[in-house]
């Protein structure tokens, strides 16, 4: 039994989501500050018409909020991961930010295990499990918290 | 024979296709589509068919037909419904009337028994049990369908009509509800038809084309089945209605006269409608005829049937165009349609691809705009690309654009019942029914009007008694008016009522909690009002009746927000109250207006844009100060709060610095550069506030999309869009900014605005101006009376001789001038883009003002000043929506482009010899430009408002002649001149009225009432022609 994720690095982690949730993987994008918005989106992205909710991976994974930008309109991200819509009417497309892309990986499922108790800053159980790989530790997320609870 | 069989063909190939159609319609039931379109197809396709079946004596699928169309009579009804079982009836039976249309020549051995019965089975099985007898369902469809035919009429038109199925019955109760007259016709195939080269199919579609087919009968007795039928001589009669006099409907269906008889029942049933007696002469001419048939058929010319023929051009008035217009619509397929079915869905699509498209077109210009010059030929493709979207755009929003007055006639029907519900009397009026507006806003609309329409009449209007007892009109009046402002929709209802009490809102409102005690002290009159709106200001026990002040108000408010409107609320105690819904003209693309603050971009409504207003360094009017702190500009005598966007926005505490002093606004917009240059005054209800943005872009049409589910939180905007260039930006809601900033408006503030808003209001007459802008960055108006037409051109179009310029129109070379090279005003450069060229009216030689951009067209009180600026060409200048704006004076400034045209201008000075004109005339704008028109000729002007102020004027001054407007407060300018001719001393004095409206009775009215001369505003040279020719009549009189 094994699962196919898409690795990435983000602030010196090491994540992965599962490949079949993803719609695309973007380098270099710009996106619209929102003035206002709560610390866990980035901005606003237009991907060919559609407008994408950027999060902050970074901020939902430990809670540290990203520096504001000071003036300018466009926020740059160096790249992005937008996921498919959840669907059941939610046609709402939810992206993150993210350093670098890593490669397609295959994990065993005997690899993996649950989180670690000590994992900090986890309340929001977005890790889903942390799979023990040769070189280090992917840290495979749970792409559903990221639903906008609230309708 | 031949043609015979030819007559047959054709009968087929349309009898296939209504089979055809009643198969996809049973099956589009099956899937559940059940709808009274599908009912009402399925209905006339077999009604047709038994039509011309009975032509060829096919006595099967006549009969056959003929108990489908019985079994659909009665759903179309209502009487029953659809379920499987008819279907499958249905298909079954359809399948079988196929199977004899395709071997019409065999038709008579098939066995249709079975299907009959079924069908019959049907029919009595769901009639019988719900304890409907034979006329009950009738009743019932009279009464669903709006008819009037009581029980007498029917009896009679079972008498006249013996054996009439009751689909024919629908159809022939529908038809006399619409004015139809009954005829009936006797037709020869060989001698009528035949000879003529006219097929029975033909005949049945002209019949159909002019009205209904009732029912057909041929002595068919004697033939078997077809082949002898087509040898025989037979004749068939018909019966069937039309608007149509005897003599007309026998020229449209050309046969001869004397074959066609009307039954006298549509003057019956016209007759007893009207509620008169009317049943003894009705009733010999029926009983009359009915004699008459027995024997042999009463002829057209005949006494009795010319009676009825003339009774019913006296009773039964001829329907209006647009009923029969629906009459024929309801025929079915007598015609070839030019319009089709589309579903709204692929309209929506449709639309949201344009809107896309138009972003696309957008940023492709933005991109390649750095190129135009480099690549030869992108320019003109450019322009064409451009051109050809926006037209497409326009279409396609066209396509979904629908007149108000749909969701406005269902209210004098809901204002009479309620009106009557509660005892009052009302008087609606609706005015602006053709104003248009997307069609899902209209759709949206029903439910908020009928809320704001109800509550007027509940809780505006008084009781008659009350009125009176007031010195009001007993019937209260309720204004349902629309009407186009500054590029959006307004609505207003207006109720001439008691008002609404503030002091009891307030009280209301704290005895639910809405509002604390502190704020029950503090509240102003117009919040109070605006309470109505807060949601849980009306109580399940109001809603139950219907009867609380505020029912449903926080469900209108929210629905008219929901399309991008506001809702706003005026009220006087004791004179009434204004409800004004302003809409956009569609939901999906609002004009916005793009502004920056601190680098990045926002959209602002332009819904809530009020004005704009400059303000530099060293101007003392518009200088910004500071109450404690907080920032207020000096704006036309008050003072107007402001607020710095990009601290709502940004949600920071900004006020003091460090040291805990209090910062101006200046200095901290110093401190991140911005400057204060441009202040946008907003309006949320009746509250203006001044926002500060750092810089102010164009003006765009925005594509509106919802805020994603993450921002909820974010309260300062209503959606986002993506603009031009690809970039996503947020869309700004004035109202929450507006409670963002923690603005409080005090009671006499808000007064003190809806004072100069009435007053503005009341005394002058609202004008349609354009507004446009030339090369230079002044804004010109011209009133949108002067103006014949505006067209695009573009530049490449217009072509030059000598110094003069010209494009193409309409086949002819029009000379197009730039206004500004005339004029005192900026001149900017010759840029690239499609201009617009003004077409004015009333002017000597047609000439076109060649503009760069038109800014706004709106209606709007102009107070001109005609001293500020002062320039040959210009009749002044005036503040529209803040902004300030030159009115042309178009007949001096051609005079300036082309002297030669206007030569004998110079012979004018003569032409007034002092004489003295009085000019009445409300509006200060066409008062100005009257005034000016004399003096340049040589008159002395004095001026009245109204006839009032005018009879004042003419006892004391000597007056020489009178030019006076007809629509004026107080007294208008009819009672005026009739006062005149009515006064000794006065009745020789030459008088023309000078008026917009200008209809043929208008104008005879003018003149019968005792004008002179008659003349439409306002063309310079007609008018001092004329003004010429009363002075010489002046003179003579004296």
């Amino acid at each position: 039994l094994s699962e196919t994720l898409l690795s990435f690095y983000l602030n010196d982690r090491y994540l992965g989501v599962d490949i079949t949730r993803v719609k695309e993987m973007n380098r270099r994008v710009e996106y619209t500050v929102v003035p206002g918005a709560p610390p866990e989106v980035v901005g606003l992205l237009n991907l060919r018409g559609q407008v994408v909710s950027l999060l902050d991976l970074n901020y939902l994974l430990s809670g540290e909020e990203a520096k504001p930008l000071n003036t300018g309109e466009v926020g740059m991200a160096k790249g992005c991961v937008v996921l498919k819509s959840w669907g059941g009417g939610d046609t709402s497309q939810v992206g993150f930010v993210i350093d670098q892309p890593g490669d397609v990986v295959e994990v065993e499922e005997s690899l993996c295990e649950p989180p670690p108790a000590n994992l900090g800053g986890m309340d929001r159980g977005m890790v889903r499990k942390v799979a023990r790989l040769e070189a280090n530790l992917l840290l495979i997320l749970d792409v559903d918290k990221l639903r906008h609870s609230q309708p | 024979m031949i043609e015979s069989d030819d007559f047959i063909l054709e009968f087929v190939e349309e009898a296939v296709t209504h089979v055809e159609r009643v198969e996809k319609e049973l099956l589009a039931m099956e899937a559940g589509e059940i709808s009274d379109d599908g009912i009402n197809a399925i209905f006339r396709a077999v009604h047709s068919i038994k039509g011309t079946a009975g032509f060829f004596a096919l006595a099967n699928i006549v009969r056959l037909a003929h108990t489908m169309e019985n079994l659909f009579g009665e759903i179309r009804s209502g009487a029953m419904q659809v379920n499987t079982t008819i279907i499958d009836v249905m298909l079954q039976a359809n399948d079988c009337l196929k199977a004899m249309i395709d071997d019409v020549h065999r038709q008579e051995e098939v066995v249709i028994d079975a299907h009959v019965a079924a069908i019959e089975a049907l029919l009595q099985g769901e009639a019988g049990p719900a304890a409907k007898g034979g006329a009950a369902p009738q009743d019932e469809a009279a009464i669903e369908a709006g008819a009037t035919l009581t029980l007498q009429q029917e009896q009679r038109i079972a008498r006249i009509l013996p054996g009439l199925d009751r689909g024919s019955a629908v159809i022939l109760q529908e038809a006399l509800r619409h004015g139809h007259r009954i005829y009936q016709l006797r037709v020869s195939l060989t001698e009528d038809l035949e000879k003529n080269g006219v097929s029975p199919v033909q005949f049945f579609r002209r019949l159909q084309s002019i009205g209904n087919f009732i029912a057909c009968e041929s002595d068919t007795s004697e033939i078997g089945g077809l082949d002898a039928f087509l040898g025989a001589q037979i004749y068939v009669n018909f019966t069937f209605t039309t608007v149509l006099e005897a003599d007309l409907a026998v020229k449209a269906l050309r046969v001869p006269g004397a074959n066609l008889i009307e039954m006298p029942l549509g003057e019956v049933a016209m007759a007893e409608e009207q509620g008169s007696a009317g049943v003894p002469p009705a009733e010999s001419v029926a009983i009359a005829v009915e004699a008459g048939e027995e024997a042999a058929p009463t002829l057209v010319e005949s006494a009795p049937a010319v009676a009825a023929i003339e009774g019913a051009t006296v009773v039964a008035k001829e329907p209006p165009a647009a009923e029969m217009a629906r009459a024929g619509g309801e025929g079915g397929e007598r015609h070839r349609e030019d319009s089709i079915k589309v579903s709204v869905g692929l309209l929506d699509n449709l639309l949201n691809l344009a809107s896309e498209m138009v972003l696309g077109r957008n940023q492709l210009l933005r991109l390649l705009e750095g190129q135009r010059k480099q690549i030869t030929g992108l320019d003109a493709v450019l322009q064409n690309i451009d051109s050809l979207t926006t037209e497409m755009q326009g279409k396609v929003m066209q396509t979904r654009m629908q007149p108000v007055g749909n969701v406005f006639n269902k209210f004098p029907r809901v204002c009479r019942e309620i009106s009557k519900q509660l005892g009052k009397e009302v008087e609606l009026k609706i005015e602006g029914a053709e104003v248009e507006l997307d069609k899902s806003i209209i759709e949206a609309l029903a439910d908020p009007l009928t809320h704001l329409v109800r509550n007027s009449l509940d809780h505006g209007l008084e009781l008659p008694e009350q009125r009176e007892a007031q010195g009001k009109n007993r019937h209260g009046s309720v204004i349902l008016r629309a009407y186009h402002e500054g590029g959006q929709v307004n609505i207003d209802i207006v109720d001439d009522g008691r008002g609404i009490d503030p002091q009891k809102i307030k009280e209301k409102a704290w005895s639910k909690g809405l509002i604390s005690e502190e704020e029950f002290g503090e509240i102003s009159d117009q919040e109070a009002v605006e309470l109505v709106f807060r949601p849980g200001f009306s109580t399940a026990e109001s809603l139950s009746d219907l009867s609380g002040r505020g029912v449903g108000m926080d469900v209108v408010k929210t629905n008219v927000e929901k399309l991008s409107g506001t809702v706003s609320v005026l009220s006087t105690p004791g004179k009434g109250s204004t409800f004004r819904l302003t809409l956009p003209l569609t939901v999906a693309i609002i004009s916005s207006l793009i502004i920056e603050i601190k680098g990045q971009r926002f959209a602002l409504p332009r819904i809530n844009l009020q004005e704009m207003v400059r303000v530099k360094a060293g101007d003392t009017d518009r200088r910004i100060e500071y109450i404690m702190g907080a920032p207020v500009l000096r704006l036309r005598g008050h003072l107007l709060p402001l607020v710095d966007l990009a601290e709502v926005v940004w949600q920071k505490e900004p006020a003091a610095d460090t040291a805990g002093k209090v910062v101006s606004l200046d200095d901290r917009r110093e401190a991140r550069g911005a400057g204060i240059s441009r202040i946008l005054v907003l309006k949320s209800g009746s509250r203006q506030f001044g926002v500060l943005v750092d810089r102010v872009h164009d003006d765009e049409e925005i594509l509106v999309k919802p805020l994603p589910a993450y921002l909820r939180s974010c309260h300062a905007y209503s959606g986002i869009t993506i603009m031009g260039d690809g970039k996503v930006a947020l869309i700004l809601d004035a109202d929450r900014i507006l409670s963002m900033a923690g603005l409080r408006f005090l009671e006499e503030h808000l007064q003190q605005l809806q004072q100069t808003e009435a007053v503005a209001g009341d005394n002058f007459e609202r004008q349609n101006v354009l507004l446009f802008k030339c090369s230079g960055e002044e804004i010109f108006a011209l009133d949108m009376g002067m103006i014949a037409r505006v067209e695009e051109v573009q530049p490449e179009r217009i072509e030059r001789i000598g110094d003069r310029e010209y494009i193409q129109f309409r086949g002819e070379a029009l000379r197009v001038v730039r206004p500004e090279l005339y004029l005192p005003v900026t001149k900017g450069a010759e840029g690239a883009g499609r201009m617009y060229v003004i077409i004015p009216k009333h002017v000597k030689r047609p000439t076109g003002l060649l503009i760069r951009q038109i800014e706004d067209s709106m209606e709007s009180t102009v107070q001109l000043d005609a001293e500020s600026i002062k320039a040959k060409g210009l009749l002044g200048s005036a503040i529209i929506k803040g902004r300030l704006v030159l009115f042309l004076n178009i007949f001096d400034l051609l005079e300036l482009v082309a002297p030669e045209d206007y030569r004998d201008a110079e012979l004018r000075p003569q032409q007034g010899d002092g004489r003295r004109v009085l000019v009445v005339e409300d509006t200060p704008f066409f008062a100005r430009m009257e005034r000016d028109y004399l003096e340049s000729a040589g008159y002395e002007v004095v001026a009245a408002a109204n006839g009032k102020e005018a009879m004042e004027m003419l006892r004391d001054h000597k007056i020489d002649l009178i030019v006076s407007d007809i629509e004026m407060p107080v007294m208008d300018g009819i009672e005026l001149i009739k006062t005149v001719r009515a006064d000794r001393e006065l009745c020789w004095m030459p008088a023309m009225a000078v008026t917009t409206l200008s209809t043929d009775s208008q104008i005879k009215a003018g003149l019968e009432s005792g004008y002179d001369y008659y003349e439409s505003k306002l063309n310079k040279i007609s008018f001092l022609e004329k003004v010429k020719l009363l002075a010489e009549r002046g003179r003579e009189a004296v």
